[in-house]
């Protein structure tokens, strides 16, 4: 347990840090939100007048602590633009973040999983060949190209799904995801190649190991041993891939909420970059990062759980 | 006739294959590359029309003889502006890894030469740049470094810094208990000449390798950031940024966005192609990957 | 007694095709096995004993650019005639088989209990707690304290010794009629080797099992089997009943592991005699003996032929020179 101790002081120092990085980029740099609020022609008084609504006159780190403390009892502030809380905001869009990250993950895993598979089957033979180029090939697409051959093909050539905006899950579950298989087959599409190669090499060297071949000595089909003996203990390196790849993921979630108009974090982000909207985007950034910080240590923690080798080592030494 | 040509390249098999695919995967690639790069650097003498001069009457063209590649949304001559976006991304591609790679790089050598305090300090650092989506953090620096070539270069140089001190702080620590060094150590050499000296010549070749997969990284970085209109401002071209526009006209003049795009592909993928390769010939461990 | 053996093995060979040319690991083994016995195959290491074993029950051939021929008849059935499914019947109930390293041989993520019992679900039809029951069962029997307890666990909870029996309790799981143990004490500590041997012996004689010992170590051999087959570079170059070959050896290369065993009747300090040079490279065959650069007895012949397996009563033995009986 004291190992867990010193992750959960280590995740909050990186969360601190996380939040000051956050904090400076936005408050050191250039532009100025009372211009995008007031206009150009504004006087100095007005903007002085409006710098002091907004607290913007006061020392820098007072106004990082004052919005930390806030930020911790859950108010992220209210926009500059349209008042709205930051906090509100977010976890309105957060459900449809969230769900394109995990179908995505979910076409990912399922396009991977069996690919790495049926590759290991025969290593060199024409599968392992030609999925290996789909993923070379895949590998080399940005998000955002994908994205358009995506509508392209399925929405401007054949006209099977919509190419842009998104029906909540009130409008049906039909609806919801129609909207939302473009979006994360775009993603899917090119995080399934990494997480490909990961299990694909690591299969390789378990397929290896005595205790396949004695799995192979009581008598199971090949497909068993590959499943129930080669699978588990070749995972762990997918798991940690996984967990380092939200960070992309993430960053494909902005792209791909932008180009089919999905309500998500990610658009709200580019929104308040667009206005200006330094509290909202403090507040977003703060939360994207310290989510993926989090997703990060309990991806740790899944590996030790999975791992009854590591689970020993860490927890009972 | 083919069955015989297919039993004597299976006959010369070991021997000729191994030659003649890395032949012809490396070809096709470097020749693109050159390609792209002759054309980039030449933009200005081989007589291309402006790439922001606008020929309202003419917007979505498809190609013809007069524009090779059509025309887009405003009308203006899209292989120009192509061959002008390839030079965007060049610059911003070699430039910002370069950037990193000398501040990365710098850091990365220091902590892994003098340990303690400073690998800490530099860790920490290296920790907190990557607690955020690598995006998410370009995003917020262009805003507000403000939309310019150099801008975004500085951008995506600062993203880069992470990875190339990784890779040069473990080097340094593995280079820098080899018996040659603790030989110049012995001998009185100063740290820097043994940071310059002895070290960084072998820390050269993995982090060129790494530079070269980095270039691919970051023209994908920086289309993504124009493809957000973050990027590149408007009138100058760049691979993304005409991407976002084509995809306004997708079911008029698909090809204003799928041309762009297939030039992007064949560029990462072949960067991709080239970069396995160096890789392979630096680090032969790591060529499962 | 019957006069059919349980096992027999003709002209067994196995070559993996490498970048350096084709490599044969066993080159025309031939060998048969009687119920209840148990053979020795003794050899250094790369001679192809473990290959050898592997290759008839199929745990070779997965790979690609391995060739195995030969006869294999098991029981009066050619192995390598089976549908896959028959022969996985076979090997998964009839065949039971220990490796060398048992941190290796044991799959880490999945727990002792169904590791042992997944075999008698698939071949014995158990359903899951017949086969947890049964598992523990096995566990005790193998001589493991507190079996329920070490069924719920992982390998990595028990020791190298306690693992290597869960290997056997695997092996045993379905009553096999024939036992393959490869190397089974070489990974583990010197005291613990013993313990496992007895073990195996005593499996092997309550249930009426034939067994082949693979093993590097002479002693091994002498102390545990009825009969040894002595191999070389792929080659069976000396076979025949234990007692024979420690008391009149005609091979050079078995008279030469002799006497680099150590012996009770030695003096103190005597130094034991190493066998000079190093075993042949398998990709480059020369025409001879493979032993001649290392044999003390080499003539012309032995470069220039290969010498075949010769048999003398129940004796085999490939050399020109063989050792004189009884010396």
């Amino acid at each position: 347990m004291h190992w867990l101790a010193r992750q959960l002081l280590r995740l909050v120092a990186v969360l601190f840090c996380v939040t000051l990085v956050t904090f400076l980029i936005v408050n050191i740099l250039p532009g100025d939100v009372t211009i995008v609020i007031l206009g150009t022609l504004a006087t100095p008084q007005d903007i002085a007048g409006l710098r002091a609504d907004l607290g913007l006159d006061r020392p820098m780190l007072v106004r990082y602590f004052d919005w930390l403390g806030s930020a911790l009892s859950g108010d992220l502030g209210r926009s500059y633009r349209n008042g709205e809380p930051v906090a509100q905001a977010i976890a309105d869009r957060l459900p449809v973040s969230l769900e394109l990250m995990v179908l995505a993950q979910l076409v990912a895993l399922g396009i991977a999983i069996p690919v790495a598979l049926l590759s290991v089957r025969k290593p060199g033979g024409w599968f392992d060949r030609i999925s290996a180029s789909a993923a070379f090939g895949f590998l080399a697409m940005p998000n955002f190209m994908l994205g358009i051959v995506l509508i392209y093909l399925f929405s401007v050539s054949f006209d099977l799904l919509p190419a842009t905006g998104f029906s909540p899950l009130s409008d049906g579950l039909w609806d919801n995801l129609e909207s939302m298989i473009l979006p994360a087959l775009t993603l899917g599409l090119i995080e399934w190649t990494v997480l490909m190669r990961v299990l694909r090499s690591d299969l390789l060297t378990t397929l290896k190991e005595d205790f396949i071949l004695l799995a192979r000595a009581k008598g199971l089909p090949p497909w068993r041993v590959l499943l129930q003996h080669a699978l588990r203990p070749s995972s762990f390196t997918l798991i940690t891939v996984l967990g380092l790849n939200i960070g992309g993921l993430i960053g494909g979630a902005v792209i791909v909420e932008q180009i089919f108009a999905l309500p998500g974090v990610g658009r709200l982000l580019l929104g308040g970059i667009f206005n200006r909207d330094l509290i909202l985007v403090q507040g977003t950034v703060s939360f994207i990062a310290a989510g993926f910080v989090i997703i990060n240590f309990l991806v740790d923690m899944l590996y030790a759980v999975l791992d009854p080798r590591v689970r020993h080592v860490r927890f009972r030494n | 006739m083919s069955v015989s040509a297919t039993k004597s390249t299976l006959a010369a098999a070991p021997a000729s294959r191994p030659r003649r695919r890395l032949h012809w995967a490396l070809v096709l690639p470097l020749g693109w590359l050159l390609l792209v790069v002759f054309l980039a650097i030449t933009a200005d003498w081989i007589g291309l029309p402006d790439p922001a001069a606008q020929e309202l009457i003419l917007r979505r063209k498809p190609p013809s003889a007069e524009y090779l590649l059509g025309t887009d949304n405003l009308g203006r001559d899209m292989l120009s502006r192509i061959i002008y976006g390839a030079r965007t991304s060049l610059i911003v591609g070699i430039c910002a890894p370069f950037l990193g790679f000398l501040v990365g790089g710098a850091i990365g050598m220091s902590a892994g030469y003098f340990r303690g305090k400073i690998d800490l300090l530099a860790v920490g650092f290296i920790d907190v740049l990557l607690a955020f989506p690598a995006l998410v953090l370009a995003l917020t620096f262009t805003a507000y470094l403000g939309q310019s070539l150099f801008n975004v270069t500085l951008a995506l140089g600062i993203l880069s810094i992470p990875a190339a001190a990784r890779v040069s702080r473990a080097n340094t620590l593995a280079w820098a208990n080899r018996d040659f060094v603790l030989a110049a150590r012995t001998i009185g050499a100063s740290n820097w000449r043994i940071l310059t000296r002895e070290i960084l010549p072998n820390l050269l070749p993995p982090m060129f390798a790494f530079w070269l997969v980095a270039i691919s990284v970051i023209i994908v970085a920086e289309g993504a950031l124009s493809f957000l209109g973050l990027g590149i401002p408007a009138p100058q071209p760049s691979w993304g940024g005409m991407i976002a526009d084509g995809r306004e006209a997708l079911d008029v003049a698909p090809h204003t966005a799928l041309i762009p795009a297939a030039v992007m592909f064949a560029t990462v993928l072949s960067l991709n192609f080239v970069g396995d390769i160096v890789r392979n010939m630096v680090d032969p461990r790591r060529s499962a990957l | 007694m019957t006069n059919k053996p349980l096992l027999s093995v003709r002209d067994a060979r196995v070559g993996f095709t490498t970048v350096r040319g084709v490599v044969r690991a066993v080159d025309g083994v031939s060998f048969e096995l009687a119920e209840g016995r148990t053979l020795g195959i003794v050899g250094e290491s790369g001679s192809g004993k473990s290959v050898l074993v592997r290759s008839l029950i199929g745990l070779v051939s997965a790979t690609t650019g391995v060739e195995v021929e030969g006869q294999v008849v098991f029981e009066g059935r050619d192995l390598r005639k089976l549908s896959p499914a028959d022969f996985r019947r076979v090997l998964g109930s009839e065949i039971g088989i220990v490796f060398q390293d048992p941190m290796t041989s044991l799959n880490p993520v999945t727990k002792i209990g169904r590791q042992i019992g997944e075999g008698l679900r698939l071949n014995r039809g158990l359903d899951r707690a017949a086969a947890d029951r049964r598992a523990v069962e096995l566990l005790s029997e193998v001589g493991i304290p507190e079996p329920e307890r070490r069924a719920r666990q992982y390998p990595h909870e028990l020791s190298g010794g306690m693992r290597q029996r869960v290997a056997i309790a695997i092996a045993i799981a379905c009553a096999p009629k024939l036992l393959i143990a490869d190397e089974p004490t070489t990974a583990l500590d010197v005291t613990v080797q013993r313990q496992i041997l007895d073990l195996l012996q005593r499996e092997q004689r309550q249930r009426g099992m034939a067994m082949i010992l693979i093993t590097h170590d002479l002693g091994v051999a002498a102390s545990r089997a009825d009969d040894i087959m002595v191999m070389y570079a792929g080659r069976a170059v000396e076979a025949a009943s234990t007692r024979e070959i420690f008391r009149t050896p005609r091979m050079p290369y078995t008279e030469a592991l002799l006497r680099s065993l150590p012996r009770l009747s030695d003096r103190t300090h005597t130094r034991l005699t190493a066998i000079p040079g190093r075993p042949p490279d398998l990709a480059r065959r020369t025409g001879g003996c493979a032993f001649a650069p290392r044999c003390s007895y080499r003539t012309e012949r032995c470069d220039a032929e290969q010498p075949m397996l010769t048999r003398e009563g129940g004796h085999g033995f490939s050399c020109f020179h063989p050792l004189a009986n009884g010396a």
